[in-house]
């Protein structure tokens, strides 16, 4: 009896040690590492990582892409997320498809040379100056970011450098800098002031720009009603994506006042990459083009009130989000040279323009 | 090495005990240095030069500097404040003769089995705009501010009051086994009552309140949901940052270094607690402890004040509870707006939940990886406490600061290091490659509990009677049997709930999860978040709530089983049915 429990002890300590040398001894391996990864006996899973699982979509996808053939795994994270998850993985790489991310994300991807070139076959019917000029990525769906206001708000700023000014100062609210929004919004600002000779690439006068809207803003709390603080007119300016102000102007009845600056707004695009290491490479494309091409990307915007890239798609969808397309530009950005800059901006403004 | 040869030839060395001290050993250098060493070179060496620009950039920044202030702020008042309050919900359960004790103790039980951004949220639907608390208080005083509830006040408010959840499992078991013969003793040679508690109650109580106040101080320095929530644009702590740069690829060094100067910190606190706490003497010096007998208190005037604290704060501790409970039948825009009226109300919530064949999946993977997880830290926690407790070299001593690195690090670091090491054949592990494998997580999960639970383990040890182990010793019982058959029962209630705390914990576990989860097990802390996302839908958020609640009943039976006997319970149900 004595022994026994001894042994148990002894062995219940070793088994930490065993669990980490059996766990990982399908896939320690790397040369067969899909296969044990993935943990099924189907080689032909596609392990997909996307920012877009939330609201039961993962589970939709699932199903649709069971319909369409395909067996998939979905990996829902933050984008931030994904791509850093991306990146750590290098060596032992879980993914092969990567979709709903932006073209920071992206841009970043091909850098730390984590996705590959592919071409799927729906390039024609969606808006050349969307893809990808290297054939990385290619876009599925767009969003517009927009600055919203309340009803009877009557000093609608016309652009974003306008909030710099001291009489919206406390007015407007900006989500944190670690989202996608408030990220992309203020690169898009701060890439106006492009000058190789300044701080990170930006001229004095950007960085005054960039201090003031930074500093002036109201700062979403996690949890804070941003929308309803716009109805009362606690704070009624608001930073916030398209698709979400047509969800919330419904579910709240309410229109909001829509900025439009003659620049245009940041389009945000999600798009859709292949990773760099896959052994399924042409699995992997035939699941894009469904993902991609017109008839789903109208079903998933049909469900989800996403805005589709497809030509095809768009004219087909519902008459809010056509009627708010309708007025709005996409502004032209640089991406390249927001997505080699931007973590280090983001940082300056997290350390010294935030309050 | 030469007088260890001479011990193994004469048999006088338990090889067991050896091989146990080598696993733990190879666990710590493989799993809490390594990874970690790996991490901060890489952070902080840049080109081949060690870069000290992040203490510039920390200095120059005006945020962080008080951010850091205020979280500092923040540790030492809660110290005070959640030991208060911690104390007097311990003693009002167990020590003094309180009408409807067993009501106040699960009132009070409650902060164990929720916490972040929901528990944040339960309070400010109780205190904020739109809140009860608020809109009576506007009946008395028309003129004062709806938004009241912000900024460093409301934080400690918080903090304080869902921070005594390690008063209640360990100081609970601390005030069980005081010896009732000292009190009575006392007693009869005249000591008055206030003496009784200040000088034989509160000092035996004394390790577990040291290490009670550690995690307290800890808490309070990481903190997230807290300050982000209500603490507006004057009281913003330095966890957020932290974890902000921590996910940004190049501004790792200034993650590590903020963590560094917590970790510092806590060092601090450590190392002098330690020193407390040798000065003293703790060990009950009875050896047939009677049982507590509770304390009516004398004074009428005392015993009324004492009921009526103690009411408030059950009050205190379930209104937000309450809330969330309620608000888990609403609607989307009803959580968002904290306005209930008679059309808020709905089951779609639930509905949806259960809908979704997908549904139960993330629960099963996270009560899976917790349980296991919780484990094997209690029974790495024990023999690491056993040992240093025993500690007869240097070695043994060296064990207890390198147990407890992971309390210097933020999960988000922790993860990173495990990645960026890990990620490639490495000698210490035979060469396999756990990134991307189902094991890193349980292994992350196990590694961020470990100096907590082994501070708690500590703490009882250190409580016990040196004796019993010696007559068992003269008796010629073997270490093991020692350890299993007096020390082990001795120190059960500890361990369980040590297993019960991390278990509750790890459920909704998100910081290592996101980065280390394998695709087949989505655990629960991801799906969670994922509809907490400020891009989710209203409806989506409400989902939350409904996890949370669930989550709240998978931690209450936990907390059953382990704090409440539920386990003999179970044990006894079962041998009924077998005998029919």
């Amino acid at each position: 009896m004595k022994k026994k429990v001894t042994m148990v002890m002894a062995a219940l300590m070793a088994s930490l040690m065993a669990v980490s040398f059996v766990g990982c001894g399908s896939s320690g391996n790397s040369s067969e590492k899909t296969t044990g990864a993935s943990g099924a006996n189907n080689s032909e899973t596609i392990c997909v990582y996307t920012n877009n699982a939330s609201d039961g979509r993962d589970e939709w996808l699932i199903n649709k892409a069971k319909e369409a053939g395909f067996n998939i795994q979905v990996v829902g994270l933050g984008a931030s997320e994904v791509t850093n998850r991306m990146i750590a993985e290098k060596n032992n790489p879980l993914c092969d498809v990567v979709f709903g991310l932006n073209n920071i994300e992206y841009e970043k991807l091909k850098e730390e040379d984590c996705i590959q070139q592919w071409k799927p076959d729906w390039t024609e019917t969606v808006d050349q100056s969307l893809i990808d000029k290297d054939g990385y990525y290619y876009p599925v769906t767009t969003t517009p970011l927009l600055l919203i206001g309340n009803a009877e708000y009557n000093n609608m700023p016309s652009d974003w450098t306008d909030l710099a000014k001291d009489e919206y100062k406390g007015l407007y609210q900006l989500h944190p800098l670690g989202g996608g929004t408030a990220n992309t919004v203020y690169a898009s600002i701060v890439s106006r002031y492009k000058d190789p000779n300044g701080e990170l690439g930006v001229s004095e006068e950007g960085w005054e720009i960039a201090a003031k809207i930074i500093g002036n803003a109201h700062n979403i709390a996690e949890g804070e009603d941003s929308i309803g603080e716009i109805i009362d007119g606690t704070y009624p300016l608001d930073q916030h994506w398209a698709s979400g102000v047509l969800t919330e102007e419904k579910t709240r009845d309410y229109k909001f006042q829509i900025m439009t600056p003659e620049v245009g707004v940041p389009f945000v695009v999600e798009s859709l990459a292949i990773a760099k290491d896959t052994d399924k490479y042409d699995r992997c494309v035939e699941f894009c083009n469904w993902l991609g091409s017109a008839d789903m990307q109208l079903e998933w915007s049909d469900n989800f009130g996403t805005i589709p890239c497809q030509k095809d798609a768009l004219e087909n969808v519902g008459s809010d989000i056509r009627e708010l397309m309708g007025k709005l530009k996409s502004q032209e950005l640089d991406w390249q040279f927001i997505a080699e800059n931007v973590d280090a901006w983001v940082e300056k403004a997290e350390l010294e323009f935030v309050k | 090495m030469n007088e260890l040869i001479t011990k193994l030839k004469k048999g006088n060395v338990n090889i067991l005990g050896l091989l146990l001290k080598i696993i733990l050993i190879w666990f710590i250098v493989a799993f809490l240095i390594f990874p970690n060493i790996n991490l901060l070179l890489d952070v902080f060496i840049k080109d081949g030069h060690f870069s000290t620009e992040a203490v510039t950039k920390i200095m120059k920044s005006k945020r962080a500097i008080s951010s850091l202030q205020n979280s500092f702020i923040l540790a030492f008042a809660s110290i005070i404040t959640v030991n208060i309050a911690g104390i007097l919900t311990v003693l009002f359960t167990e020590y003094f003769d309180i009408k409807g004790a067993k009501i106040l103790s699960l009132g009070f039980m409650t902060t164990l089995i929720y916490s972040g951004v929901v528990l944040v949220t339960g309070y400010k639907f109780v205190y904020g705009k739109t809140g009860i608390v608020t809109k009576v208080l506007m009946n008395f005083f028309p003129n004062m501010n709806p938004e009241w509830f912000v900024g460093f006040g409301a934080v400690l408010f918080i903090m304080t009051f869902s921070g005594t959840s390690n008063h209640m499992m360990f100081l609970t078991n601390a005030v069980r086994s005081l010896d009732y013969h000292t009190i009575e003793a006392a007693k009869n040679m005249g000591a008055p009552q206030w003496m009784i508690l200040f000088k034989i109650v509160l000092p035996t109580m004394a390790p577990t309140i040291f290490a009670t106040t550690i995690l307290t101080f800890l808490a309070a320095l990481s903190t997230m949901s807290g300050p982000l929530i209500v603490g507006g644009p004057d009281f913003q702590t330095i966890n957020p940052m932290i974890k902000v740069f921590a996910g940004m690829q190049n501004s790792r060094e200034i993650a590590a270094l903020l963590a560094i100067i917590l970790g510092l910190a806590t060092s601090v606190l450590l190392i002098i607690m330690q020193k407390i706490e040798k000065k003293g003497n703790y060990i009950s010096v009875s050896k047939t402890k009677a049982k507590l007998v509770k304390q009516k208190i004398e004074n009428p005037v005392l015993n009324v004040v004492a009921h009526i604290i103690a009411y408030v704060m059950l009050i205190i501790y379930m209104l937000p509870i309450l809330n969330v409970l309620v608000f888990s039948f609403t609607d989307g825009i009803t959580i968002k707006t904290g306005e209930i009226t008679a059309n808020s109300f709905t089951l779609d919530n639930y509905k949806k939940l259960f809908q979704s064949p997908l549904a139960y999946k993330p629960y099963l993977v996270s009560v899976v990886y917790s349980l296991i997880a919780a484990l094997l830290v209690a029974l790495i926690a024990i023999a690491v406490a056993r040992i240093v407790t025993k500690a007869k070299n240097k070695l043994d001593t060296l064990l207890e600061p390198a147990i407890l690195i992971p309390w210097l690090l933020p999960s988000t670091m922790i993860a990173l290091g495990l990645m960026m090491t890990y990620d490639a054949p490495r000698a210490i592990l035979g060469n396999h490659v756990l990134i991307a494998t189902p094991t890193i997580m349980l292994i992350a999960y196990v590694i961020i509990k470990i100096p907590f639970s082994y501070r708690m383990v500590r703490a009882a040890f250190i409580g016990l009677d040196g004796n019993m182990e010696e007559a068992a010793k003269v008796m010629g019982a073997k270490p093991f049997y020692t350890m299993r058959k007096v020390i082990l029962p001795i120190i059960m209630p500890v361990v369980l709930a040590v297993i019960v705390l991390n278990f509750n914990s790890l459920l909704s576990e998100y910081d290592l999860s996101v980065f280390l989860y394998h695709p087949s097990y989505q655990p629960l802390g991801i799906v969670i978040k994922l509809a907490t996302d400020e891009t989710a839908t209203v409806d989506a958020q409400a989902m939350a709530f409904v996890y949370t609640v669930i989550l709240m009943i998978i931690s209450t039976f936990a907390l059953w089983l382990g704090h409440y006997d539920g386990l003999e319970k179970i044990k006894i149900l079962l041998k009924k049915i077998r005998k029919g």
